[in-house]
């Protein structure tokens, strides 16, 4: 086993640790090195909903990054280079602002673009890319690699990051996405140094490469709106127009643009492409069980189902979500005091019996749902922090989204599992062994009908 | 039914919102360029927000937090998270007195 050791002293003082820590105040000290707090694991959706939307549970970087195994330098470089300020690390009025001006970015007519301009043309480019042809001339590929390049050139428009376009720059991009994915939440990972000192590389490689370069020719482009040269409409909205708008003033810091930049990279590559691949393994078994409902594999009403299904079975695809409380909060069966580290249980939350039945921790895309319950359950999140991308993966009507329509086009092209090779999961530690939440590195499928027409 | 007087109607210029108190009920009270004056619940039903707070498109509004949108007319969800439509109140105006019927 390779062991890499902490960043040396002169490559923290690089990235600002030594400085931020001598320059502190009490305040920030308490947050960066926090007392050992308390945790408690809330796995049932009833008092999991109510912590949530409870104004005194809230998102916290220094608690995510740190929790209660590594309140160590690796917490404060996580904090530091990943989470500060980041959108689902702030609360209150603050980020009601943020989001309120980024809701722009998912509104009915973006989402069409989104669709139908970036995602859809992109599954049938890297698909045929990556597909390679059978003895019986249907194709095979690894949807895993396929759903990763879509999302990671749906991720880069979404941003306003160029360079994707070609197999070196999609490459040079890609190679950071499950490196940075780690970083962010390198707590719950076995080897946490390694993964902090790759997410590192990988956060340099993002920001020389990819963002200043094409946040200075969005700066050149607003410029252009400004003097008149081109229209507003003329260009594209994205992460990046948003925030040379005015966004958050929090951005005149560079690095805290790209924070909220990598923030969006790996919520719109990774658990977009491990809700694809989740759907499909989950229909996969259904479809062998209900032979009789395969008809209804291409029926959008349906597939949305199914992916609201599988959110709820394996969203968040990490362990669980850190809060912190800050006031005493009573809730049925648990005992929450003010400074407790609470660790919400999403997936069991979202398993839970007493709301979805004795069969929760099935996957039905047929399900009934009670009343003032959602189909997805929490797996969108719940209270205040929600996905900014839940209408990108639904649609502003609940199934017509990206998401949607990509299942949809991987169907009509006679997609199904392959049947002789098994797909590889990525280890992670601290899941709930009852719970089976895999994160696939490959998924292995076959075409029977693919026509590139469509 | 009662009638209450909500407000001057000078108060609401065209294209904007605010929020309205009616017997301790939050009401978000409109003047829409295309649909004329409106009132729904101010409560966004899917996380609670103030929908005075958001923005108006045409005859809905979108939910400032989450994105929600619903339309003035009917009070349906016309688009996601949100889905669970909202009240709708009748509004009258006599000179520069704006009521609802509550």
């Amino acid at each position: 086993m390779v062991t890499i050791l902490l960043p040396r002293e002169d490559v923290r003082a690089d990235l600002g640790l030594l400085e931020a820590r001598r320059d502190m105040n009490t305040d920030l000290k308490e947050r960066i090195n926090p007392p050992e707090r308390r945790p408690v694991d809330i796995r049932d959706l009833t008092a999991m909903t109510a912590l949530m939307r409870s104004k005194v549970a809230i998102e916290d970087a220094a608690t995510t990054a740190q929790n209660r195994r590594c309140p160590t330098e690796l917490g404060n470089i996580n904090v530091n280079q990943f989470l500060e300020g980041i959108l689902v690390m702030i609360n209150g009025d603050e980020h009601r602002s943020r989001r309120k001006k980024l809701n722009r970015l998912v509104r009915p007519e973006e989402l069409i673009r989104w669709r139908d301009e970036v995602a859809m043309p992109s599954v049938d480019r890297w698909l045929l890319n990556a597909a390679s042809k059978r003895e019986d001339d249907t194709l095979e590929c690894d949807l895993a690699d396929v759903a990763e390049r879509v999302f990671l050139e749906f991720a880069a428009k979404f941003i306003g990051l160029d360079g994707v376009d070609t197999e070196e720059g999609m490459g040079r991009l890609r190679s950071c996405t499950t490196t940075i994915f780690a970083g962010m939440q390198a707590s719950h990972f076995e080897d946490r140094e390694q993964v902090t000192n790759d997410a590192l590389e990988a956060k340099r490689i993002f920001a020389d490469e990819y963002f200043r370069p094409s946040f200075a020719a969005r700066r050149a482009e607003m410029a252009q709106v400004e003097s008149g040269e081109i229209a507003d409409e003329e260009m594209p909205l994205n992460l990046m127009k948003l925030i040379l708008e005015g966004l958050d003033p929090s951005f005149e810091d560079e690095d805290a643009a790209i924070r909220e930049a990598l923030l969006m990279f790996v919520a719109t590559t990774g658990t977009s492409v491990q809700a694809i691949l989740s759907t499909v393994y989950f229909l996969h078994g259904w479809f062998e069980q209900n032979p009789g409902g395969r008809h209804r594999a291409q029926d959008p009403d349906f597939l949305a189902m199914a992916l609201q299904e599988a959110v709820r079975m394996r969203a968040p695809w990490a362990p669980y979500l850190t809060r912190l409380a800050t006031e005493d909060i009573e809730l049925d069966g648990y005992d929450v005091r003010a400074g407790d580290e609470i660790h919400a249980r999403l997936v069991s939350a979202n398993r839970d019996p007493a709301v979805f039945g004795p069969d929760a921790g099935e996957f039905n895309p047929l399900r009934e749902v009670p009343e003032g319950v959602r189909r997805y359950g929490i797996g969108f999140g719940t209270g205040q922090h929600q996905c900014l991308g839940l209408r990108t993966v639904l649609g502003n009507d609940g199934k017509g989204g990206t998401h949607v329509f990509l299942l949809r086009r991987l169907y009509q092209g006679g997609m199904r599992m392959d049947p002789d090779t098994p797909c590889e999961v990525l280890p992670m530690q601290d899941m709930d062994p009852s719970q089976e939440i895999p994160i696939y590195a490959t998924f292995p499928v076959v075409l029977d009908g693919w026509e590139t027409e469509r | 039914m009662s009638r209450h007087r909500i407000a001057d109607l000078s108060d609401l210029p065209v294209g904007t919102m605010k929020l309205v108190e009616v017997d301790g009920r939050p009401l978000c009270v409109a003047n829409l360029e295309e649909c004329g004056i409106r009132a729904i619940d101010d409560l966004c039903t899917h996380e609670q927000e103030s929908l005075s707070e958001g923005e108006i498109w045409k005859c809905e509004v979108e939910c400032p937090q989450h994105g929600s949108r619903f339309s003035f007319l009917t009070g349906e969800v016309v688009g996601l998270p949100a889905e669970q439509s909202t009240r709708v109140y009748e509004v009258t105006v006599e000179g520069n007195d704006v009521y609802v019927q509550l």
